[in-house]
């Protein structure tokens, strides 16, 4: 139950990061953004923005936002972070 | 006098093999920025640039933009270089409003822009020159080098006339306290729309030194940067040092000792981050340095000083001259609160084709009547008996957020047309990464959409740093005796947000 658990809050986490990510861009086409989508090397957010989409998956799957959060692996594709989403909400 | 008068001299005296420009992989040897800007200035004579002519540059940070600008200058024009992030709606404001004859832009930026403002269009390698419709506005200054648009404190951003002298001597004196030596690696990360992005670029050149350029989303990237590239120099605003002491996990492993100084302007720096910077980097020297786009920089704290002076602003930079008025005009006390004000070679031209507002910015020298006008800044500060100076706060409504300034109308517009409040006022909080965070307080109409939906609203009409980080509904604005909204009130009762 516990690995399903996992693929339930990785299935929301990427849910959320794509819905931030489009909420911060207008005009934006929704298929333009797929879990592969890297923020380290496309232009979705910027850097305050980063900041802000930190803060609100912390708030919202109840984890801590320390600096290991910000490690450039974590955010090489949408699919990346919300797996460091899901490990973090495993140990929260 | 000898030595470079205009800007794109600058580009002459380095040798041809040196490392001028990197970007990612890209790398460019003086010897063919020249050949490039050569080539571009070509281009923008044979469609149609005149001298005294405006250019308005729409590039992402790149080579490309460099070279835009020294061609732009070649050419004989005044370059306008646009934030990348601004809506097309802001981007034509600035196009419209320096009558610019041609921008320069590229083809992913030019589709946001759509089709409407362009006569014709020439595109060659990765840059469109689109030609715009003639402007019959008053001519130029004489030696007018480049208009950057800023906000004050109400209506639409207003674009600051430099001249080639403003330039050129803002990069000999920041160049001179800053002991910028040709074997200095800079990283670029500001926009070189902003005055101090854009002088990193001429110190540069001026010293046939290295510009990395670097797009940041993420502190490590910035980390991973010095240690590449061996970077020696680095300018920031405060939101640069919120990312690299709070989310660059990699600074605390990181070999920068190649980092001879770091300087930042566009808003204070926390004590607090001050001091995560020092720890982190023990033998870089920590420049703070204050200024305003109407006057280039005018005060900076040199190092040594930094721990006697804690939340200073510094004195004075060369060649300037700095002092606080009261407002009746006369100089201010020791420990009295005045405007700043700065006489020196840089402060600017004024704003372009806005007499009026030129006027309650560049006031005569009181000295020297018929010489060059002083600059009454519009900030709060105190000079002490040694010539230092402490920033108070601003004597309008103006927020500087981000290393930006935002005049709250442009943002209050913004909500308005959202049509969810009857009435709205934004002001800035103290915020420790931005400097001043932006708070609408505002009437909610009947029926008011949800906050998400007015927000992305926003998005649509203004550029990242101008939507609101947080919204408060209220009955009713204070307001002033003569029946303006009371922002200082609305600020003064939310001392934390």
């Amino acid at each position: 139950m516990v690995e399903r658990h996992d693929i339930e809050t990785r299935d929301a986490a990427r849910e959320a990061i794509r819905a931030f990510i489009l909420g911060r861009n207008p005009g934006l086409s929704p298929d333009s953004i797929t879990a592969q989508t890297s923020l380290v090397t496309s232009d979705a957010l910027d850097s305050i923005g980063v900041l802000d989409l930190m803060m609100e998956l912390g708030e919202r799957f109840g984890f801590e936002i320390e600096e290991d959060a910000f490690a450039l692996a974590h955010f090489e594709s949408i699919d990346a972070l919300a797996a460091y989403v899901a490990t973090k909400r495993a140990q929260a | 006098m000898s030595g470079p008068t205009h800007v794109h001299q600058l580009l002459a005296g380095p040798a041809d093999d040196r490392i001028a420009l990197v970007a990612g992989d890209e790398r460019l040897t003086y010897s063919a920025f020249r050949d490039r800007v050569t080539a571009l200035s070509t281009r923008l004579v044979e469609a149609g640039l005149a001298r005294g002519d405006r250019v308005a540059v729409l590039l992402p940070k790149s080579i490309g933009e460099c070279v835009a600008l020294f061609a732009i200058a070649q050419a004989g024009a005044a370059f306008v270089p646009i934030h990348p992030s601004l809506r097309p709606s802001q981007v034509r404001h600035i196009v419209e409003d320096c009558g610019a004859r041609i921008l320069v832009t590229e083809p992913a930026l030019r589709s946001i822009l759509g089709d409407t403002l362009a006569v014709s269009a020439e595109t060659a390698a990765e840059s469109i020159l689109l030609t715009l419709p003639d402007w019959d506005g008053p001519s130029p200054p004489e030696d007018l080098a480049a208009i950057l648009y800023t906000s004050g404190s109400t209506g639409l951003p207003k674009g600051v006339m430099l001249s080639h002298a403003n330039l050129i001597a803002g990069t000999r004196i920041v160049r001179t306290y800053l002991g910028i030596t040709p074997e200095e690696r800079i990283l670029s990360v500001l926009p070189l729309a902003f005055d101090y992005g854009l002088n990193q670029l001429l110190t540069t050149v001026e010293q046939g030194a290295c510009l990395v350029l670097l797009d940041v989303r993420f502190g490590d990237e910035v980390v991973r940067a010095i240690e590449t590239h061996r970077i020696t120099g680095l300018a920031g605003v405060p939101t640069l040092w919120t990312l690299l002491t709070r989310a660059a996990p990699r600074l605390a492993k990181a070999d920068l000792s190649s980092l001879r100084y770091i300087t930042n302007s566009g808003g204070g720096v926390p004590r607090e981050t001050v001091a995560r910077l020092r720890q982190a980097l023990p033998h870089t020297r920590i420049v703070l340095m204050y200024g305003l786009t109407e006057a280039f920089r005018s005060t900076w704290l040199p190092p040594e000083e930094l721990d006697a002076r804690p939340g200073s602003m510094g004195r004075a930079i060369p060649e300037t001259e700095i002092f606080a008025v009261t407002a009746d005009g006369r100089r201010t006390r020791p420990g009295e609160t005045g405007i700043l004000m700065h006489r020196g070679p840089t402060v600017s031209l004024g704003y372009w084709n806005r007499p009026d507002e030129t006027a309650k910015v560049l006031v005569p020298d009181p000295l020297a009547p018929l010489g060059p006008p002083l600059c009454r800044s519009g900030d709060l500060v105190i000079e002490d008996a040694e010539g230092y100076f402490t920033f108070v706060g601003r004597d309008d409504a103006m927020i500087k957020t981000s290393g930006f300034r935002v005049s709250p109308g442009e943002v209050e517009a913004a909500l308005m047309a959202t049509g969810a409040f009857s009435a709205v006022a934004v002001i800035g909080l103290p915020d420790p990464s931005l400097g001043q965070r932006l708070h609408a307080v505002g009437i909610p109409v009947p029926n008011s959409p949800p906050l998400d939906a007015i927000l992305r609203a926003v998005r649509e009409s203004v550029a990242p740093h101008m939507v609101p980080r947080t919204v408060e509904t209220v009955s009713a604005l204070p307001v002033t005796p003569n029946g303006k909204v009371d922002y200082k009130r609305l600020v003064a009762e939310r001392p934390n947000g």
